[in-house]
């Protein structure tokens, strides 16, 4: 057998780059950390959704049907038929780059299938050669390609790399929205029962109890009661939280999240205390228990199904309109769904604050008023007695969370609140904020803990920013209406911006606000004691 | 020391090659936009490696402090433990040093001396293991991160079933069961 030790000359011709590959190469290889698990069949089959079975990504037979291929194309016939929009996003691209560097994952990852006009090519490719003539006709010349197991695998991985955050769009010349392309190319993997877990389950959970976690009734009053006793053990005021009260004016709907995650947690105790205070006549629902919309993850079809709830929970129990907490995708689609998939809703009427008689005309159609617009109105009315220095602990920025920034335009109302309740604050960089603010790199279902790898990359670009506020402001807190950024900043900052928390914004009001009969407070919604005390203590 | 007297603009030179082996470890479309886009907040990833390997140039030819060049690094490994490389192309961009090291003394009386690229070559050497120590932390750290991530997510039902349990322990009873629904 010849000797295979190297020579000590070969030794030192050690070729230290990493081996290339072209980008027209569909192989994608599934690392442990940057993919997320596929749906379990008993969700899809209690979803009633196609090819229910036991699968991972990173198997190598992903066990499709037989005729996965014309389902597939027969979807996409389907679809582009139906949306005018999504043939028109197939045809129109030119190609001008206006988005290619506007993408986070592709900021942090560097993979060129990450520029939005890449991403969309994966499946333009695939309608060119099947739906255009020059694409049937001279095939690869006009970068037309077929449709392929490798193809479909390529799909599932980079779809499940695009957040639906929708900053691409800000910048295409067109109005091309990449985020619908994700969404249809995600229902094309549905119709052949590749999708994952971490939004199936949601989504089935919801359909069944109202909520993602599947959180049956009685669970919900007793998470509900539990934050009531909290609050009055911060507080000393003992609060009501209806459930289920018919009659009520209004019908308050939140994220799930909030009332079993950290720091989700403290949101809700700054809405409990802050409708106790303005005495709003409300309601909770133990059915309608969920504002997100793991739907609008994963086809349109199950966006109406899981959102029906909204309105029928509110004409059950006969409330006048609807006040939603902080939450980012639940608003998408309640601002650009809800009204033409499960309205008219004319059953409520136009939303009017009680306590300041302000008309919410903009919500005219839908009947439903975000919180924060809620509570800037209060605050600019003069209507909240606040305390801003019980929030000196904290040196906060804010992260437009991109949904309630790019798809409904709260942009200025938190801004308000949080300068109306705190006395420090830093904007970070202009091209970092407002329309075009970078996601959190976790949402639209991305979020689960098999993904933190991938995560983080697509997060670098916003926690950037927030190290920027930090190191230069001393910045403390990152402040967000999301509860998807609620739950997954912190992991993003503890690795890129260590010593800065995220916080809700009516965190900041719940601290702030004064309230009737309260005890001598000393610490925050956290327990932690406000800058105050600590220096009565040092002085002590 | 010999590294001390090798000049500034033999320095610069390379830095650019040593940025230019980096930024190389990226497909051609992304490397090219890492370099040119100075906005370190559209480009922050190509930033930090700019800002990065300057600073480990200047201790690559002046004082070496192990405190100072772990500093430097840190950042970029953090970034490249979590983007798309094995362990040894995550930490392969500090051994591309000699690649520059090496191109920059083929230059002849304007390069580096052989004297100075020994040196040199131990101190990228030792760059090396520190990169793969921090690398190890980085990996340590996102399990942690991981975990902790876990630990918010039933912070609040923690307590409220311990809260739970308390008054039925008052009571002389059971706790109701657990909230949750599963689907069967």
């Amino acid at each position: 057998m010849a000797d295979q030790t190297p020579s000590p000359e070969q030794l030192t011709q050690v070729d230290y780059r990493p081996k290339g590959k072209s980008w027209l190469d569909p192989h994608v290889e599934f690392r442990k950390g940057t993919y997320c698990y596929s749906a379990a069949p008993k969700n899809l089959t209690y979803l009633g959704l196609p090819n229910p079975r036991q699968w991972q990504p990173f198997d190598q037979d992903w066990k499709l049907p037989p005729d996965w291929k014309d389902i597939i194309l027969a979807g996409m016939k389907e679809r582009l038929d139906r949306y005018r929009s999504f043939r028109l996003f197939m045809d129109i691209c030119v190609r001008c780059g206006a988005c290619a560097d506007k993408c986070h994952f592709y900021l942090g990852s560097g993979d060129p299938k990450n520029m939005p006009v890449l991403r969309a090519e994966l499946i333009r490719s695939v309608y060119r050669r099947y739906f255009t003539l020059a694409g049937r006709l001279l095939g690869s010349t006009v970068g037309a390609r077929d449709l392929t197991e490798d193809v479909l695998k390529e799909w599932f991985y980079y779809f499940y790399q695009c957040t639906e955050c929708r900053r691409c769009s800000v910048f295409c010349p067109y109005g091309i929205d990449t985020a619908e392309i994700t969404m249809i190319g995600r229902e094309l993997l549905t119709l052949v029962g590749c999708n994952i877990n971490w939004v199936i389950e949601p989504a089935a959970n919801c359909f069944r109890t109202g909520n993602h976690l599947g959180i049956q009734p009685h669970g919900f009053k007793d998470s509900i009661d539990f934050a009531v006793d909290e609050l009055e053990e911060i507080t000393g005021v003992r609060v009501e939280a209806p459930i289920n009260r018919k009659g009520a004016e209004v019908l308050f709907v939140m994220p799930s999240a909030d009332y079993f995650g950290t720091p989700h947690y403290y949101t809700l105790l700054g809405y409990l205390a802050l409708f106790h205070e303005i005495g709003l006549d409300y309601t909770l629902s133990a059915f309608a228990s969920e504002g997100g919309n793991f739907g609008l993850f994963t086809s349109h079809e199950m966006i109406k199904r899981l959102n029906a709830k909204i309105y029928a929970e509110a004409k059950r129990l006969g409330v006048k309109w609807i006040i939603g907490g902080e939450c980012g995708h639940m608003w998408r689609v309640m601002h650009q769904y809800m009204d033409t998939m499960n309205g008219p809703a004319d059953f409520l009427e136009v939303p009017v604050s009680p306590i300041t008689h302000t008309r919410f005309d903009h919500a005219a159609s839908t009947r439903m008023v975000h919180i924060c617009e809620f509570t800037a109105d209060l605050i600019r009315h003069g209507r909240l007695k606040l305390d801003v220095s019980r929030n000196d602990h904290w040196n906060v920025t804010f992260h437009d969370s991109c949904n309630p920034a790019r798809a409904m335009g709260l942009i200025e109302e938190p801004r308000y609140i949080i300068r109306n309740t705190c006395r420090t604050f830093h904007e970070m960089p202009e091209n970092t904020i407002r329309e075009q603010t970078f996601c959190c790199g976790s949402g639209s279902g991305l979020g689960t803990d098999e993904n933190l790898e991938m995560r983080l990359r697509g997060g670098f670009p916003r926690a950037n920013a927030v190290r920027y506020v930090r190191d230069k402001h001393g910045v403390n807190v990152l402040a967000c209406i999301c509860a998807i950024d609620k739950a997954t900043l912190p992991p993003l900052l503890e690795y890129w911006s260590p010593g800065v928390d995220v916080a809700g914004v009516h965190e900041f009001v719940g601290n702030a606000l004064l309230m009737k009969g309260e005890r001598d407070r000393t610490t925050d919604l956290r327990g932690e004691p406000f800058a105050s005390a600590k220096e009565d203590r040092a002085h002590a | 020391m010999a590294l001390t007297t090798v000049s500034a603009a033999t320095r610069d030179r390379f830095l650019e090659e040593w940025l230019a082996c980096t930024l190389g470890t990226y497909p051609e479309q992304t490397s090219r936009f890492l370099r040119e886009e100075p906005d370190p907040f559209r480009n922050p990833v190509g930033h930090t490696l700019d800002v990065s390997l300057r600073g480990l140039t200047v201790e690559l030819f002046g004082g070496f402090d192990r405190a100072r060049v772990t500093a430097w690094l840190d950042p970029v490994i953090h970034l490249r433990a979590v983007q798309d490389f094995s362990s040894a192309d995550a930490v392969g961009f500090v051994a591309l040093a000699r690649c520059a090291a090496d191109r920059v003394a083929e230059r002849g009386s304007q390069g580096i001396g052989p004297g100075a690229l020994d040196v040199l070559g131990t101190r990228i050497d030792e760059m090396v293991l520190i990169a793969a120590d921090l690398l190890d932390r980085c990996h340590e750290e996102i399990h942690a991160i991981g975990a902790r991530a876990a630990r918010r997510r039933v912070f609040v039902l923690e307590r409220a079933q311990a809260r739970a349990e308390a008054r039925a322990a008052a009571r002389g009873g059971a706790p109701r069961s657990a909230p949750r629904g599963e689907i069967p």
